[in-house]
């Protein structure tokens, strides 16, 4: 596995600029959907056994950290507060580069088992958080 | 230069579906050509997609299919909940008409709505693949299949009570064939990633249903 700042290439794809508007409209309908007070699907596993599943908790989460109650959103969805935590650091470093025209960090050349240990890391970490969500008092979700 | 991924294969070039030469034949035949091939022939038609080339092409053919299907589903809505039915409290549609937001706000902003799933969508779909080791090519890859998956299949929307129900199949079948044709990975792990995001939260839904499917099954071999 390689870490490098190049320029971006004349054909590449700007990962940057992409998932930075796709967050950032995301974020925007997410809160027109909430002025308007529309109802949010209904987890179906919740509903059939009464248990949440890895991703229960998640608008919970969401809300807490964007009103920067960040131990109230690690402790409705851990996994989903760390995403929030990685995608707000991508977004304020996409920010950056494009306005200042910097490199772009790019990693490449994953070994096989370099595969297989992050295929690990995530399997273990979505089961983790499922556990940690089971183990939470029933009725809260 | 970035080199490519681990365990991808030099593979013969594509040719490309008719979308790609829509400057020739025109974009509405060029669309409708397309359209066609993938739905009766998507095996075919993902094996000669072009993996590579920008994501502007198929985004603009997904835009345009995804919008028109959303834009005919919005206006079924509004038209069944005028007269009256399908008129329920969980219905999104049902609150936005009551906090007087008007249908056309809705179409103008369902191209919105699209590209933004679009993107999601493909970026769920290449994180389930990497995860199960099917991504055997770049997300450019998953994000084309999406597109041409999506936008043929979403103007079947016109076809008025069962079209969602349609659409929602199909769609799954496009993404499990198109994956697995264009990342030429086995049709197994294409499946699995495509149906990942719902073991992940209805897994229980699925185990139990084939649990009780098994015991009824066992039950009835032990009937005499
Ligand atoms: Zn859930």
């Amino acid at each position: 596995m390689r870490f490098y700042y190049r320029p971006l290439a004349r054909d590449e794809l700007n990962h940057e600029l992409i998932w930075l508007a796709v967050s950032l409209g995301s974020l925007a309908l997410a809160v027109a959907w909430f002025a308007l007070r529309l109802p949010w699907p209904h987890c179906l596993f919740l509903a059939v056994t009464g248990h949440p599943c890895v991703t229960c908790g998640a608008t919970r989460a969401a809300i807490a950290f964007f009103h920067l109650d960040f131990w109230s959103a690690w402790k409705w969805n851990p996994l989903v507060f760390a995403a929030l935590c990685g995608l707000s650091i991508f977004d304020a470093y996409a920010f950056a580069v494009l306005v200042i025209r910097a490199p772009r960090l790019r990693v490449v050349q994953f070994t096989r088992s370099e595969k297989s240990f992050l295929r690990l890391i995530a399997v273990i970490l979505l089961l983790s958080n499922w556990i940690y969500l089971l183990s939470r008092p029933r009725g809260l979700f | 230069m970035v080199a490519p991924p681990a365990g991808s294969t030099t593979a013969a070039p594509r040719s490309g579906l008719p979308w790609d030469e829509r400057h020739s034949k025109g974009l509405f035949h060029g669309f409708i050509e397309t359209l066609q091939m993938v739905l009766s022939k998507p095996g075919a038609a993902f094996t000669v997609m072009r993996r590579e080339g920008g994501l502007g092409e198929p985004l603009l053919f997904g835009l345009i299919g995804g919008s028109f299907g959303f834009i005919v589903y919005l206006i079924y809505n509004l038209a069944f909940q005028s007269l009256g039915m399908f008129a329920n409290r969980n219905n999104p549609l049902t609150h936005l008409i009551g906090a007087g937001i008007g249908g056309i706000v809705l179409i103008v902003c369902a191209p919105l709505f699209v590209l933004i799933g679009i993107f999601i969508g493909s970026v769920i779909l290449h994180l389930c693949l990497l995860l199960l080791g099917g991504a055997k090519q770049s997300f450019e890859t998953t994000f084309r299949v999406v597109c041409f998956a999506g936008g043929s299949v979403n103007p079947l929307l016109v076809i008025p009570f069962c079209g969602g129900l349609i659409v929602g199949v199909w769609k799954i079948v496009l993404y499990c064939i198109g994956l697995a044709r264009a990342h030429e990975t086995d049709t197994g792990r294409a499946v699995l990633a495509v149906f990942l995001p719902l073991i992940l939260c209805c897994g229980g839904v699925i185990l139990c249903a084939m649990l009780f499917g098994g015991i009824g099954a066992m039950m009835h071999n032990w009937n005499p």
